[in-house]
């Protein structure tokens, strides 16, 4: 597991833990190795790994995975960054880091497994997002990023199979993680700190995303991190998993909403619904 | 409309096709190109152009600023239409990480960054922001995965434009080409032809040999849109009272966008590969060739032809 410390990277590793996995997982930091050893007493192995380095961590990841004492039937990437705000106003080296991490760290630990998984005609997991399919207002950077991902995925999953490994996409709604409420954080920030011409423009949808995002989390409406983890499992156990996972009722009930719905009418949707603009 | 439309990345194949149809139809157009001495020859249809300015895409840092000087000088801005991108070409195995973050950088950073940079400008006009992205964008398929990842990455970050400039009235608009015979294509096509010889042992040689010679024969049957095809589109989606949010260009394009609504991952996945030659081992064989043979098992005992 890559990224076994996060909002829903824990939860992930304490349930395939749970039944009985042999789970490795990286984090960044000796610290946080640690605390993610407290924290999950029966992970096997955790190891600090540095994704921005995407070169580096492929050689690490590859150390890691060959010095392992057993073969690896499954690698899963939950580490994820997010980036809220307008498209205007969004900082584009923040962005690039994004893309970093959310891209260019899922072909690292591509190609760090590879050889790994050809072996065991394993399986590759990433964690994308509704996000991935279907973008939202305030949400510029994170969708572009997802959706990068997607697209980076669907051909790993093309070239992987020629060897009989499946790379596999979980597609979760909004998660009642950390994230939302640095979203919430980030737009009352925003509204206070957008020079007068741009908070004109952006406050009305600034302040709809922290209404809905609040009463999101306040009617318990988010998705448990721990549904991610069961879709993981089912993925990593399934005899012939699925191409892609939507994870929670929102998830499903957004794409079959707008499978059939041309642009314009997704564009109404994702700009008057609370619900799903509050992913994360 | 009275103002005048800024044609990004003018010095490319498809670019200078856009240039002329502009100058064509007494369009004021501006121009950006990627050098100086592109700029001050102002060769061909970059002659019609009110102004050749020079905008590096390379880093999206600098580009805001530039635009907005753009803007600033060309006055009412009717429209802006992107035409620049790189591709990149390679199975994701051997794809270095530059290339990849070169991808991001020029197809989606820097729309990023010239919607950043125009934003003004086109509220002031209500105008169109016009990016050509690709069918790639939509429907990923094998050796194009770091140029599918830049070009689904900006048509998320083009559908939020979309949403986030609705209330100005800015139409955001996405064009989707197939395969356009531009010096791209060449370029892709010697890109896959150094793949092969690369990685000739490797489990994607066949999709190397097979990007090339279907490439090689797309060209010589016609099959790609000319330049001039995608040209007249986006000059469609630019004078159209209500412009659409996409336009596909292509029968290429067309047909895989119509494979993808129908016929579900599984069986497009197989379908690309099969157009490769290739079959994916639980579809029942490895390859056109290889039928009889058990798919590897050890990373070392690759597959050769």
């Amino acid at each position: 597991m890559i990224g076994a410390d996060g909002g829903v990277g824990r939860v992930v590793a304490a349930e395939l833990i749970a039944r009985g996995h042999w789970v490795a997982g990286t984090v960044l930091g000796d610290s946080a190795a640690a605390q993610a050893r407290d924290l999950l007493p029966g992970i096997a192995r955790v190891h600090s790994i540095d994704l921005a380095d995407a070169a580096a961590a492929e050689r690490s990841l590859s150390e890691l995975i060959e010095s392992a004492d057993r073969e690896i039937d499954t690698v899963l990437m939950c580490a994820a960054r997010m980036q809220f705000g307008p498209i205007e106003t969004s900082d584009l080296a923040e962005w690039r880091a994004l893309m970093d991490l959310n891209i260019v760290a899922p072909l690292a630990i591509y190609k760090a497994a590879l050889p790994a998984l050809r072996r065991t005609r394993g399986r590759l997991l990433f964690i994308s997002s509704v996000a991935g399919r279907q973008g939202a207002p305030l949400h510029g950077a994170y969708t572009a990023s997802k959706f990068g991902l997607e697209g980076l995925a669907d051909a790993m999953r093309q070239e992987a199979a020629l060897s009989g490994v499946k790379v596999i996409l979980l597609e979760p709604g909004g998660i009642q993680t950390p994230m939302v409420d640095f979203a919430i954080r980030q737009a009352e920030a925003l509204r206070r700190e957008l020079d007068a011409d741009r908070r004109a423009l952006y406050d009305p949808m600034l302040a709809n995303f922290i209404t809905g995002a609040r009463g999101a989390l306040e009617a318990g409406a988010l998705l448990d991190p721990r549904a991610v983890a069961l879709a993981a499992a089912e993925a990593i156990e399934a005899p012939a998993p699925l191409p892609r996972y939507a994870v929670g009722a929102e998830a499903e009930a957004l794409f079959a909403a707008i499978a059939a719905m041309a642009d314009r009418e997704r564009d109404a949707l994702v700009s008057n619904s609370f619900t799903e603009v509050a992913r994360s | 409309m009275s103002g005048t439309t800024i044609l990004i990345g003018a010095d490319g194949g498809l670019g200078l096709a856009v240039a002329e149809a502009l100058g064509k139809r007494d369009i004021d157009f501006a121009a950006t190109v990627r050098t100086r001495a592109r700029a001050i020859a102002r060769e061909g249809p970059l002659s019609l152009a009110n102004a050749v300015h020079v905008l590096d895409l390379d880093d999206s840092g600098r580009v805001a600023a530039a635009m907005r000087e753009i803007c600033r000088e060309a006055g009412r801005v009717d429209a802006i239409i992107v035409c620049a991108a790189v591709p990149a070409i390679g199975a994701l195995e051997h794809i270095d990480y530059a290339a990849l973050r070169r991808a991001i950088e020029i197809n989606c950073l820097s729309s990023a960054a010239i919607f950043q940079g125009s934003a003004a400008a086109l509220r002031a006009s209500a105008g169109r922001l016009i990016f050509t992205s690709s069918v790639t964008g939509r429907v990923a398929s094998p050796l194009q995965g770091a140029y599918a990842a830049s070009k689904f990455a900006l048509e998320g970050a083009a559908d939020v434009m979309r949403q986030e400039a609705a209330p100005w009235g800015v139409d955001i608009i996405i064009v989707e080409p197939g395969g356009i015979a531009t010096p791209m294509v060449e370029a892709a096509i010697g890109a896959a032809e150094a793949g092969l010889r690369a990685h000739s042992g490797s489990v994607a040689a066949p999709l190397y040999a097979h990007f090339a010679s279907r490439a090689r024969a797309a060209i010589d049957s016609g099959d790609l849109s000319a330049p001039a095809d995608v040209a007249r589109t986006l000059i469609e989606a630019l004078e159209a009272a209500q412009p659409k949010t996409r336009y596909v260009v292509g029968r290429d394009a067309e047909a895989l966008l119509e494979a993808q609504q129908t016929l579900g991952t599984e069986a497009l996945d197989a379908m690309l590969l099969g157009a490769f030659g290739c079959k994916a081992p639980d579809g029942g064989a490895v390859n056109d060739e290889r039928d009889e043979r058990p798919p590897a098992r050890s990373g070392q005992e690759e597959l050769r032809p």
